[in-house]
């Protein structure tokens, strides 16, 4: 009785049918969801939240630790493949004539749920080398740099990428190394994963992935030397080796939308 | 008069709220589906199987908002705009087709539609089933959060090696890893406990709810400081346990605690553990009488 009073209090018999509005809309708005989303679902048997896009160029990423990758003005001395942290990892060593040889440690993306997880952690337990004077270092690839690489046949449409790279001195009792890492990315690169998860869930959105690369770069220099000495050798290698990659696997295959 | 207006309109009220939870199941049923083969099969993603504890979480919050549809049905209407907003949010998730956006969507429209039909003190009312069923809503947090471990997991090497070292074996440990004769464990991000920790303090609010206890700040943070402790401890405890079958080569046994039934043993033992907490927190440090 009380709660019947309360209610013919609260909600006047004159608004009773108006009381049901919000309820109708939310209705109304639940049908439209149904109709744009659920019900291609259901259709189909097919839900596009059940399934990561694909990565359009899977094979090309697949294929990098098998040849490593080149890099105009450098020859590789030697290229291999090493199980580091529990992936297959592309290691080369690249020379120039002016230069110690480099060492190139390249980890592709190979599988559309792969993500950047620990690979610095991976390398660190790897070389089991101490480190210290961690940097950054930002450098822009611009798409002149490609067109010049890429071959005269293969216009690139690619647009410039900004990188940021962490830039650190590493050494064991045997040498001393100016290291360079980042993820590398078709627009970007960036040493952190949470960077090329944010670029990759908006890439989702339009129903396309991120694909990446983990690079990590090694310069040979004096025992315990000073790793800014290495800044320009570092900084154009680094600018090459994302250029390389955004010409090459990490490239759009053509023909693809 | 007034019987005669009013039954119709009760009727149309149970009608709506019926066909508005029949829609709501066709629409979240195979999300829903989705979640729970992840986290029985294990076949969608690492993150994915830290909000296992939903398979505890989503029934016990359908359970709550059962047993409270009386109290829900006294409230006065009021529509709240920022239900109807995050109604508009939730939509444009679930209209986006992305998984993550996808899955927020379902806590989103849950409430949306409880701000939108009874306001605040709706939201209020069942603030705590909302709660559980956001918090069990997989998304990418545990992975953006795993490089912020690393601390936690030197804490857990170094702990773990000290314990060790005491039972007089020859251990080394170099910031995650530890090593024992001439082999090397890795005390990786997923190791760190952050899924273990994540279940019990889920469980624990649970237990809090059901006892009753969370009424009292002081029991609630005296429990889920200690349960928190005792997650972390209880870690060390594991990894202690697989260097030390690791290094001495007792493969089976590794396996058996990392990947077999021993893990869940591991993992029910923590749980029980948290209601000899609760009995003894209640024990000792009784309820303020507000």
């Amino acid at each position: 009785m009380k709660v019947n009073m309360m209610k013919s209090f609260s909600l006047p018999k004159s608004m009773g049918r108006l009381r049901n509005i919000p309820r109708v809309a939310v209705l109304c708005f639940l049908l439209v969801l149904i109709g744009i989303a659920a019900v291609p679902g259901y259709l189909t048997g097919k839900w596009s939240w059940a399934q990561l896009p694909q990565v359009a160029n899977i094979k090309q990423l697949r294929q990098l630790p098998k040849k490593g990758l080149e890099l105009p003005g450098w020859k590789t001395l030697e290229q291999k493949t090493l199980p580091i942290g529990g992936h297959q990892w592309s290691v080369q060593a690249i020379e120039r004539d002016d230069s110690k040889p480099v060492l190139l440690f390249l980890l592709p993306q190979n599988d559309r749920k792969a993500q950047p997880q620990v690979e610095w952690m991976d390398l660190n337990g790897f070389e089991k080398w101490r480190t210290d004077s961690y940097k950054k270092m930002q450098f822009a690839v611009e798409a002149s740099v490609l067109e010049k690489q890429a071959p005269a046949s293969k216009p690139t449409t690619t647009p410039a990428a900004e990188v940021e790279a962490r830039f650190f001195r590493a050494w064991t009792q045997r040498e001393t190394r100016a290291v360079l890492q980042w993820y590398a990315w078709p627009s970007g690169g960036h040493p952190a994963p949470s960077r090329w998860f944010w670029a990759d869930q908006f890439a989702q959105l339009r129903r396309d992935r991120v694909p990446w690369v983990a690079v990590c770069l090694q310069i040979p220099i004096e025992p315990l030397g000073d790793i800014e000495a290495s800044r320009p050798l570092a900084e154009s290698l680094s600018k090459m080796v994302q250029a390389a990659l955004m010409a090459g696997p990490l490239a759009r295959a053509s023909g693809s939308p | 008069m007034q019987y005669r207006s009013k039954i119709p309109i009760a009727i149309d009220r149970y009608l709506l709220d019926g066909a508005i939870i029949a829609l709501l199941v066709i629409l979240y049923a195979p999300l829903l589906i989705h979640w729970v083969d992840g986290w029985l099969h294990k076949n969608i993603s690492i993150e994915h199987e830290y909000f296992s504890h939903g398979l505890i979480g989503l029934p016990f919050a359908a359970y709550i908002v059962w047993t409270q549809r009386q109290q829900w049905r006294q409230l006065p209407d009021t529509a709240h705009p920022l239900g109807a907003a995050l109604l508009a949010v939730g939509g444009a998730f679930y209209l986006s087709g992305q998984s993550e956006l996808v899955n927020l969507s379902f806590p989103a429209v849950l409430a949306g539609i409880v701000l939108w039909f009874k306001g605040i003190p709706g939201f209020k009312l069942q603030s705590f089933p909302l709660l559980l069923v956001f918090l069990a809503t997989p998304t990418a947090v545990p992975y953006l959060i795993a490089p912020f471990s690393l601390p936690l997991q030197e804490f857990i090497a170094g702990v773990a090696g000290f314990i060790l070292i005491l039972f007089g074996m020859n251990v080394t440990v170099d910031q995650i890893y530890l090593s024992v004769g001439g082999r090397l464990v890795e005390v990786a991000p997923y190791c760190a406990g952050l899924k273990m920790l994540f279940t019990t303090l889920y469980v624990g609010i649970i237990l809090l709810y059901w006892s009753g206890a969370w009424v009292s700040r002081k029991t609630t943070i005296v429990f889920l400081s200690g349960a928190a402790i005792i997650s972390v401890s209880a870690n060390i405890v594991r990894n202690t346990l697989l260097t030390f079958f690791h290094g001495t080569g007792q493969e089976a046994a590794f396996k058996w605690l990392h990947d077999d039934w021993g893990g869940d043993v591991y993992s029910a033992c923590m749980l029980g553990s948290l209601v000899l907490l609760l009995n003894a927190i209640e024990r000792y440090y009784p309820q303020n009488p507000e």
